[in-house]
């Protein structure tokens, strides 16, 4: 059997009066998988994490571990890690003090052997030989690795964590990225792990959970959610994408035919929501896929579109051009290398694969 | 802010300073007075009057008295205050207002009301006349310096503290005796201070409870005002004085290495 634990969230809400901070979340985390929950401030992302530690006792609906519901198990026996968005270190404490609480609470170790784990675990995060300094000692990108290896300890086989790198600055980040993401393969544990950063939810995650408004906007693997985003939200949430508004004029076995603004008509893959002739729609489509030239053509599968350029941005390793779509008010980005020869002003045909294109709901 | 309003401030704080200070630098000065009458600037110095009290049984009684009744009171004044502040803080929803009110409202009570009522209360409990009496009266009256001190300590805890604690395997009780208690321990020293002092100079409640029978320092010394007027008064009093700095700088301490602490 793996190490970690599989987590179902079936249904839950938890209510504060009539504001419901989640709202019927249900989503499964299999054993030993990395799970990001991505998404606004406010979205619900800490109480979901609070409800599965037993922190916060839903309204409605159930947690379960294993296919066992666990209202009836407290937090203190529900065996998790967990790292806090505000670090939560006990301030009277020591380094390794904090570190060795779960060892202490959990297991029957040895002094020897606690000390043993500690030194390993802040090893991890690169803190070697802070044991005997406290708390208010250490930078808060310290505190918050301190957070991590005190969470790690006792080896949990479910790990619940709270932006636990939002205090580092990016080249920590990134290293204890890979750190964490190392343990989780080591351990085979499972992770549900809480950022406001999509690389960061990309890079690690098997499962990102996009969450808005209190709802699960989508859940899928890392380049689903990137490429084929089920919602407007999603869309825009992960990175810049085009969102060019449309009218459904026909469907056939494998596409939609839109209209533009300006009555030019193309064909957008059927995928995803399901759409009905004469409704409203946005056409998705990511920066890079957008390839600014000569009209392709007779080329297979690809749509062309005449467009007028607005402004050139230089980005360091590319640019950005944001370009009119002609006869309409509709404005389109792209994502080009840096050495193509537009300027403001000019006429350009700009062109994309249909199947990378994607329809979704106005 | 501008140098004129600025020196303004100045004198005025000067000026406050020396009107609350004069009293306490004339009863200090004649204590150390080589005259046996009251008269400041004292003609001339000596301990004279320290070496009376000293060796005076009923003024060592008196400060003996005043340390059991205050150690006791603040006792059972800091075992009530610390649930009752957990309550205050976590528990209570509705009406957190209208109950600190009330914890507020002895310090409004004119403390002869407070002696009176008790006096009639502890008559038929047979409390009258004890220590025990007194120093519950003096708990009851030191509890809002205690809860006052803890709930304000309690707020500024993150709650996510103890939450890492049970998180990690803590049952709730233990999380609360490793984790919290220690961090609101120096504001219950301080209550626990703050309810000794008061518990040391409060002079109604203990004449009405313990007066006629044994004389706690403050009882002691209302009654040397009353009928002898030499510095032995005086040198009481600094006493009594002398042990309210020594705690308030104690007070400060604690509230350093607090804020030490809590700085991160
Ligand atoms: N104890 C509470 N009482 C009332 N409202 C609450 C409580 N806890 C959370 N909320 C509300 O529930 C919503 C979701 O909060 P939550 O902390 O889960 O957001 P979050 O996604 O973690 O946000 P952030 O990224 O800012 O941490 C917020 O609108 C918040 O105000
Ligand atoms: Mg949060």
């Amino acid at each position: 059997m793996a190490y970690g634990i599989d987590v179902e969230l079936r249904n839950l809400t938890k209510r504060y009066g009539s504001f419901a901070a989640i709202d019927d979340i249900s989503l499964r985390v299999p054993s030993g998988s990395f799970a990001t929950l991505l998404g606004p401030s406010g979205s619900g992302k800490t109480t979901t994490l609070n409800a599965i530690a037993g922190f916060v006792t839903p309204d409605e609906g159930e947690i379960r571990f294993n296919d066992q519901a666990v209202s009836q198990i407290p937090t203190y026996k529900r065996n998790i890690g967990m790292v806090f968005q505000s670090y939560a270190l006990f301030p009277h404490l020591t380094v390794g003090d904090n570190v060795a609480y779960p060892l202490k609470m959990r297991d029957r170790m040895s002094r020897a052997a606690v000390a043993e784990r500690v030194r390993e675990c802040l090893a991890m995060v690169r803190l070697e030989g802070y044991e005997t300094r406290l708390p208010k000692q250490l930078s808060g990108g310290q505190q918050q690795r301190v957070a991590m290896a005190r969470a790690l300890a006792s080896r949990p086989r479910l790990l619940l964590m709270d932006e636990p790198l939002g205090a580092l600055d990016r080249r920590l980040r990134d290293q204890v990225q890979i750190e964490i993401k190392e343990i989780q393969r080591q351990t085979g544990a499972t992770f549900i792990y809480v950022t406001h950063d999509q690389t960061e939810a990309f890079v690690m995650s098997d499962l990102v959970v996009v969450m808005n408004d209190s709802r699960i906007s989508q859940v899928g693997t890392p380049t689903q959610i990137y490429d084929e985003p089920d919602n407007v939200f999603v869309a825009n949430f992960l990175g810049g994408s085009n969102l060019i508004p449309a009218t459904v004029e026909g469907v056939d076995a494998s596409d939609y035919l839109v209209a533009l603004g300006d009555g030019t008509r193309l064909a957008v893959p059927r995928r995803g929501q399901s759409m009905n002739v004469g409704e409203a729609a946005y056409i998705f489509i990511r920066p890079e896929d957008i390839t600014v030239g000569a009209p392709t053509g007779a080329q297979e599968r690809t749509v062309d579109v005449a467009a007028t350029v607005e402004t050139v941005d230089f980005h360091g390793d590319s640019l950005r051009i944001t370009a009119r779509i002609k006869n309409t008010s509709d404005v389109i980005s792209i994502r080009t290398g840096r050495h193509q020869p537009v300027g403001g002003g000019a006429d350009i045909g700009v062109s994309w694969k249909v199947d990378v294109s994607r329809l979704l709901k106005r | 802010m501008s140098a004129v309003l600025t020196n303004i401030l100045r004198g005025v704080n000067v000026f406050v300073l020396a009107m609350l200070l004069f009293p306490v630098i004339v009863v200090v000065g004649i204590s150390f007075s080589s005259a046996s009458f009251l008269r400041f600037p004292p003609p001339g110095l000596s301990l004279q009057w320290y070496e009376k009290i000293l060796t005076d049984p009923s003024w060592v009684n008196a400060l003996v008295l005043t340390v059991q009744v205050g150690v006791i009171s603040v006792v059972v004044a800091v075992v009530v205050s610390v649930p009752m502040a957990i309550a205050l803080v976590r528990y209570v929803r509705r009406g957190r207002g209208f109950l600190s009110g009330l914890l507020l409202s002895t310090f409004m009570t004119p403390t002869i009301i407070q002696a009176i009522s008790i006096y009639q209360f502890y008559v038929p409990l047979g409390l009258l006349d004890t220590v025990y009496g007194l120093a519950f009266a003096h708990a009851v009256s030191g509890i809002p310096f205690v809860v006052i001190n803890v709930v304000a300590s309690l707020g500024q805890i993150d709650e996510n503290i103890e939450r890492a604690a049970v998180a990690h395997g803590a049952r709730p009780a233990r999380a609360f005796v490793n984790v919290t208690l220690p961090i609101i321990a120096p504001s219950v020293m301080v209550g626990a201070i703050f309810a000794f002092m008061h518990s040391a100079h409060e002079l109604l409640i203990a004449t009405f409870v313990l007066g006629t029978i044994r004389k706690p320092i403050s009882v002691k010394l209302w009654e040397g005002v009353k009928v002898t007027v030499d510095p032995t008064i005086a040198a009481a009093t600094t006493s009594v004085i002398a042990l309210g700095v020594l705690l308030l700088i104690m007070i400060a301490l604690i509230r350093r290495t607090d804020v030490r602490r809590r700085a991160a």
